[in-house]
């Protein structure tokens, strides 16, 4: 029994030995929201954390405890500069009462001058640093300050950058996180992108700019070659890639139709795409082939639905449409930029590693160079509930 | 002629005056009427309640009847004893002349009741007596007839109280042994069903039956209960639970080890899977053993509804029973040591919450999980009249007055009250006294080491079920050791028409139907 009671003893020690008490009660922890980065024009770091003032941005009591806080507001939005993260934190340290918290955070917003001055530094930081998510949204302020976008009062969310975040996980644009980043970055024969955001009037009437609520439009996407940013695409040209890499599901095509006269609105599910690579005489063939399925939605021209050669027709242009937007964005990005962001070759990596190895060594030039030629396919299953376009004329019809 | 009779029959013995009025067990019956009163005066002095009535059978002899007032039917024992043997007539007993024949004359043909016994010795008068019984002393006799005449106040069969089920049987145990006893021969109509009668408590001399299914009783466990209650040395058995106290293996483990029910069905139930019952007299509570932790979170209706949903219900009672072990130590875990884990929504709407309020998680959830203790105790004590008052004190002014004021946090109060309820949703009382013990070791683990202590405490608990036994029966079978068999009804219950053999760990030989 004595030596049952010591043992006991022991079993009750062995757990305080790992000597880690990292109790912190929710009242002490400053949760981080949102992160944004900015190269001051000093050339230092500047790192403002977006934290929600619990009282506010929890919401649950019904406004009896919760007065907003003193500022009326849901957040705020606490700024340093340092020559690294490091340095930064620690002087936001300094203004702080609470403890860090980032296990939350899942937006790190980078200023276009930072991400223009190359990224490297901050990447190492968020891999190495165990407090911080490798799933936080990695997104390029177009244009502007990133913590300007920390700033801006969403109409509908308590925490600003939780609409970023949302943004990101609708698929409309392109979602990176740091661990896709890191992935493509680490991987040859493919340039790694982010997501771009920039502030919009949420009227698109630019003149009442001051009076009208912005909003965070997640529109283009940024290319990162050699961790500096190096352009934009544009929202079709987004569309164009995503659909290239096969990662778009859903697409709302809008196009006028020229041969038909007038334009037709459609939502294409299950798109899809196939990339043939080939090696010709020291050259590189891409043959990209983009499909999609979808239901005619909108069809403000002057022809018969039911006939299935007026169905027929609008596919066809929407092909030429589609397939002329993905060949034009490829070329922006052969020409431009050197960068290939589809990732042919690591297509070419892995379907012919004897010809990747001839190009490998200057791919980007290889990629520049290569011939590449565009095929859609658009399947339009259904047109709608009205048969005939209200458009068209009775007569007409017959 | 009935003189004569009757001084043939007289004991010269003289009564010899005792320091001691307690008998021995030896002491015979003295066959002088005024020697026996006397000495049954002296053993019962002081005692209001016993009733010496003397009176003379057929005008002729004397005799004399004890019996205690309360116990007995008056108006029975009028018509079984008093009136026949006070109205026969001299002719109807002129034949016998024997000492014993008259007796046994008397117990044949005068006295019309059912249950009638011949005692000789003073100490089984006094214990007969004292079990409720009418004793006939006749002068010239050493030997007297005990009459069972019951009756007095008793509770009547009603509902039972503690343990309800939508379907199943309405009647529950009352506090008279025979009673119990023959609610249990109703449902099982079998000469295998025995009831085995003890006398414990060397002053309560409280009746007790161990009831158990010849054939399907596991022998070892049977023996191991008699040896075990013939050891125990009490004054009184007050109520079935001191029982489970002196015998259980585990005294000082939060688990219970015994059945403990007021429902007939279980307990006949629990007969037919081969365990051994326990009936005390002046309790309505039946123990039963050997039980298991499976069976402590099973209820009637999980045999009396179809299978579909009796096993839905039981899903729904497993779920419930780990919030009520879990849920307060996890929430403290987690709100404390693992923000990461909670969806962000979440953890926004609990920090905003938990913003004003003064005290740390684990302080808040002890404060909390002590006044629910508080309020439940409260509410089992307190007298009727006053329930809704302290109900709503509880329930609305501590609750509701506490969030406001910033004391307590509104996701604790929802925690400790969830808590609450699912505790109520373990079908067996005693078995959610264990989960209500050890919530509080978890929750300080939890306030302490976060997921990590959660975890040893759970490790802590599972090889102490682990180890225990009750009655020879490993407590987690059939998960530990593992029997296939007995998987069929354990987390989920097989139809029932599967169910025909029983477990083998409780009633090892015979196969048939455990259940009903």
């Amino acid at each position: 029994m004595k030596t049952a009671i010591r043992l006991l003893w022991v079993l009750f020690i062995v757990p305080l030995l790992g000597g880690c008490w990292d109790r912190v009660e929710m009242n002490d922890i400053a949760f981080f929201m949102a992160t944004a980065l900015d190269r001051t024009d000093k050339g230092e770091l500047k790192v403002s954390i977006q934290i929600p003032i619990s009282a506010g941005a929890g919401g649950g009591e019904g406004g009896k405890t919760s007065t907003g806080g003193i500022l009326g507001k849901t957040y705020y939005v606490v700024s340093s500069t340092g020559f690294n993260i490091h340095d930064a934190e620690r002087k936001t340290e300094m203004k702080m009462s609470r403890h860090f918290f980032k296990g939350h955070r899942r937006v790190v917003i980078i200023g276009e001058k930072f991400a223009r001055s190359g990224i490297k530094d901050i990447l190492d930081y968020y891999s190495r640093d165990p407090g911080s998510r490798l799933r936080t949204y990695l997104i390029v302020a177009k244009g502007g300050e990133a913590a300007k976008l920390l700033l801006n009062d969403h109409p509908l969310e308590r925490i600003p950058t939780e609409d970023v975040r949302e943004l990101e996980r609708s698929g409309t644009g392109t979602s990176v996180t740091f661990r896709d980043f890191l992935m493509t970055q680490a991987n040859e024969g493919i340039v790694p992108v982010m997501g771009a955001i920039e502030l919009l009037s949420s009227t698109d009437s630019p003149e009442e700019e001051k009076n009208l609520i912005q909003l965070n439009s997640l529109s283009s996407t940024a290319v990162f070659k050699d961790y500096r940013l190096v352009g934009y695409l544009n929202e079709t040209e987004t569309r164009s890639m995503k659909w290239i890499n096969n990662k778009l599901d859903r697409t709302i095509v809008a196009e006028k139709l020229l041969r038909a006269g007038g334009n037709v609105g459609a939502v294409l599910h299950n798109t899809s795409s196939r990339i043939v690579t080939a090696i010709s005489a020291g050259k590189v063939i891409v043959r990209i082939e983009l499909n999609g399925t979808g239901v005619l939605n909108e069809a403000n021209v002057s022809m018969d639905m039911n006939d299935p050669k007026t169905v027929s027709a609008i596919e066809r242009e929407l092909e030429e449409a589609i397939a002329g937007q993905a060949l034009r964005t490829v070329k922006k990005a052969q020409a431009e930029w050197k960068a290939d962001i589809f990732g042919i070759g690591l297509k070419l990596h892995r379907f012919q590693p004897n010809a990747w190895k001839k190009v490998r060594g200057d791919w980007d030039r290889a990629f520049s160079d290569a011939e590449v030629s565009v095929k859609a396919s658009i399947k339009l299953r259904r047109t709608g509930i009205v048969t005939r376009s209200l458009t068209q004329d009775r007569t007409e019809a017959k | 002629m009935f003189k004569k009779l009757l001084a043939s029959g007289k004991s010269m013995s003289v009564y010899v005056e005792r320091s001691n009025p307690t008998p021995s067990d030896s002491e015979q019956q003295s066959s002088s009427l005024a020697e026996l009163e006397i000495r049954l005066q002296e053993i019962f002095s002081d005692s209001s309640d016993v009733v010496f009535r003397t009176f003379s059978i057929g005008g002729e002899v004397d005799a004399l009847l004890i019996y205690i007032e309360g116990l007995v039917d008056e108006k029975q024992l009028k018509e079984t004893i008093l009136s026949p043997l006070m109205s026969s007539s001299d002719s109807s007993f002129s034949t016998t002349t024997d000492n014993t024949e008259f007796i046994s004359f008397l117990q044949k043909s005068l006295i019309a009741n059912g249950h009638v016994k011949r005692i000789s010795r003073i100490h089984e008068i006094e214990q007969e007596v004292l079990k409720g019984l009418v004793l006939l002393c006749v002068d010239g006799y050493s030997e007297s007839i005990a009459v069972s005449v019951p009756g007095g106040s008793v509770r009547s069969v009603e509902q039972p109280s503690t343990e309800n089920t939508v379907r199943g049987s309405r009647d529950s145990f009352t506090e008279i042994l025979s009673t119990n006893t023959s609610l249990i021969r109703r449902k099982i109509r079998s000469s295998r069903l025995k009831f085995d009668a003890l006398t414990v408590g060397e002053i309560s001399r409280t009746g007790m039956v161990i009831a158990y299914i010849k054939g399907l009783e596991n022998e070892r466990v049977l023996r191991e209960i008699k040896s075990r209650i013939e050891a125990m040395q009490a004054e009184a058995i007050l109520e079935s639970g001191i029982i489970e106290q002196f015998i259980e293996e585990k005294p000082f483990s939060p688990f219970p080890q015994f059945l403990v029910t007021e429902r007939p069905d279980y307990v006949v139930s629990a007969l037919l899977q081969g365990q051994v019952a326990i009936l005390t007299d002046g309790s309505p509570f039946v123990l039963s053993a050997p039980m298991t932790f499976w069976g402590f979170l099973q209820a009637g209706e999980d045999y009396y509804e179809r299978v579909v949903y009796a096993n839905l219900i039981r899903m729904v009672r497993f779920l419930f029973s780990m919030i009520a072990l879990l849920l307060p130590s996890l929430y403290v875990a987690l709100t404390t040591f693992h923000q990461q884990m909670i969806p962000t929504n979440l953890l926004l709407s609990i920090a905003a919450a938990r913003e004003g309020v003064p005290f740390p998680a684990l302080v808040e959830a002890l404060i909390m999980e002590v006044t629910f203790e508080g309020l439940r105790e409260a509410g089992v004590r307190l007298p009727k009249q006053v329930g809704q008052a302290v109900s709503i004190v509880g329930g609305l002014v501590v609750g509701q007055a506490a969030v406001q004021a910033g004391i307590v946090s509104a996701p604790m109060v929802i925690v400790v009250s969830l808590t609450g309820i699912a505790s109520f949703t373990i079908p067996r009382y005693n078995f959610s006294l264990a989960f209500r013990i050890l919530r509080f070791p978890l929750i300080l683990l939890a306030g302490v080491f976060g997921l990590y202590g959660v975890s040893i405490g759970l490790l802590a608990i599972l090889v102490h079920l682990c180890e225990l036994k009750s009655f020879g029966v490993p407590y987690l079978f059939p998960m530990a050791p593992v029997s296939l068999k007995g998987l069929k009804d354990a987390l989920f219950r097989a139809p029932i028409w599967t169910l025909y053999l029983r477990p083998h760990s409780v009633g090892p030989r015979s196969k048939g139907t455990g259940k009903n």
